[in-house]
């Protein structure tokens, strides 16, 4: 393999990472928020509506990881 | 009986009793002139003064234009403003449909947001709560479909391109004058990426900067001066890190300008630094992340034109094979595209809700303790 054909393999196989480890740690993240909110929500029902924005807080990650590997996609593609 | 529970909090000699409670300010004229037709001469309606303790537990009764009414919804998550600040309700009237249809950016998926919210709006006029969200999805919807016609051209994704592709010969853009093209997206996916993160992120920029005066204001009518001081420092940080960006990094200002940000930037830490001392400081990274957190709007579009491409493809694909695989295709790009639609109305209203709450609110929200609920006679014939 020559050396471009490398570099497109590191930045592809970095791309996947990004975006995999970064939906990995959300849907850990969400899964717990989600099973303790479920919890809550059945001792206090009018806590539905916080319930749905703190299981959207990791959101962020996945999203960071989404530009950044859409960042390493978009170079690989050159 | 609730009317009960109140008893205790009301008092009375033999000869007289008095009734204390709270009062929207615009109902005060109508409730004295009712009480006198019903009770006579013998009752008095006083104002009272508000002691610090009391601003501190008033309850809030919100007043909005009626186009702005049914995003009220929202203090249903939280609890509404504390009495004396600002009413958000109709920056976000104004904001969470534009997110909303940023996000979306389709011509196809808002006519259909559209179409069923006019038709869940007709079938269910007696439901206050339904009338509400109907009321919010049309707004959202046409924003959508503006953005989805100006800025993306997306017609169920790349549908309405290919068709417009066939039929007359016609590749994007459409339109030009000047250096204004029509669609505004179109082409090299590396320009359109970067276009987008760096609108999301100006608009966020926006976002927050009107979150940091709103903070501002707020601080000052409840007489919170060094706290106030912390968001103008804030405001002050956002301004010169603009004025670094387009002088030092795009260099679209003269040089001069990265000296004045610079001077900007050493003033505003200080602002901070004084006005909310070492919790400011941290806070400053925090504003960071807010900020490119807004980079979601890019993403998400992103990834909801991504899918109906993809939609449109394997339907495409699947029609190629012969005339019956034709029906079966487009069934199934029907089936996918409905999916589709139920994911962009859901993920984006939470995500455009979030961007308000989380992001941009913690700027300047302060929620009430108490929410308004009339003394009135619950159940039995008065009904």
């Amino acid at each position: 393999m020559n050396a471009e054909a490398w570099k497109t393999m590191w930045l592809s196989l970095s791309a996947f990472l990004s975006v995999g480890a970064a939906a990995w740690a959300t849907a850990y993240a969400q899964a717990r928020i989600g099973a303790a909110g479920a919890g809550a929500m059945a001792e206090k029902p009018e806590l539905a509506g916080v319930l749905v924005l703190l299981i959207a807080i990791p959101d962020t990650i996945v999203v960071m990881g989404f530009v950044v590997g859409i960042m390493l996609a978009l170079k690989a593609a050159q | 009986m609730v009317e009960f529970e109140e008893l205790p909090k009301l008092g009375c000699t033999s000869y007289a009793f008095f009734v204390r409670g709270w009062l929207p300010q615009n109902e005060v004229a109508k409730t004295r002139g009712l009480l006198k037709k019903e009770v006579g001469e013998g009752v008095s309606l006083t104002k009272l003064k508000l002691t610090s303790k009391e601003w501190e537990e008033a309850p809030v009764v919100l007043k909005n234009p009626s186009w702005a009414r049914p995003f009220q919804l929202f203090f249903k998550l939280v609890q509404p403003p504390k009495y004396g600040t600002i009413d958000p309700t109709s920056f976000v009237a104004i904001f969470f449909p534009f997110l909303f249809g940023l996000i979306v950016g389709d011509l196809g998926y808002g006519l259909v947001i559209l179409i069923l919210a006019l038709l869940i709006k007709r079938k269910l006029r007696e439901m206050v709560i339904a009338q509400v969200f109907t009321s919010i999805a049309l707004i959202s919807s046409i924003s959508a479909m503006f953005f989805g016609t100006f800025l993306f051209f997306e017609i169920f994704g790349d549908l309405g391109e290919k068709v417009i592709h066939v039929l007359w010969r016609l590749e994007p853009p459409y339109f030009q004058i000047g250096g204004f093209n029509w669609p505004i997206l179109r082409g090299d996916p590396e320009e359109s990426f970067y276009f987008l993160l760096i609108m999301a992120l100006a608009i966020g920029v926006i976002h927050l900067s009107i979150g940091f005066v709103f903070g501002i204001i707020n601080n000052i009518r409840l007489h919170h001066y060094r706290h106030a001081l912390e968001k103008g420092g804030f405001l002050l940080l956002i301004i010169s890190i603009i004025f670094l960006v387009l002088a030092g990094w795009a260099q679209l200002l003269p040089p001069v300008f990265t000296y004045l940000a610079f001077t900007l930037l050493v003033l505003s830490v200080g602002g901070i630094g004084y006005g909310g001392g070492i919790k400011g400081v941290i806070e400053i990274f925090g504003t960071f992340a807010n900020i490119v957190s807004y980079s979601r709007l890019m993403a998400l579009s992103l990834a909801g034109a991504i899918m109906a491409n993809a939609i449109n493809v394997l339907a495409s694909d699947m029609g190629s094979l012969g005339p019956v695989a034709i029906v079966g295709g487009t069934l199934l790009a029907i089936f996918l595209h409905a999916i589709n639609i139920i994911i962009s109305v859901l993920s984006p209203s939470v995500h455009s809700l979030r961007l308000h709450l989380v992001e941009c609110f913690s700027k300047f929200y302060e929620p009430a303790t108490v929410s308004y609920q009339p003394f009135k006679k619950i159940g039995g014939e008065g009904r």
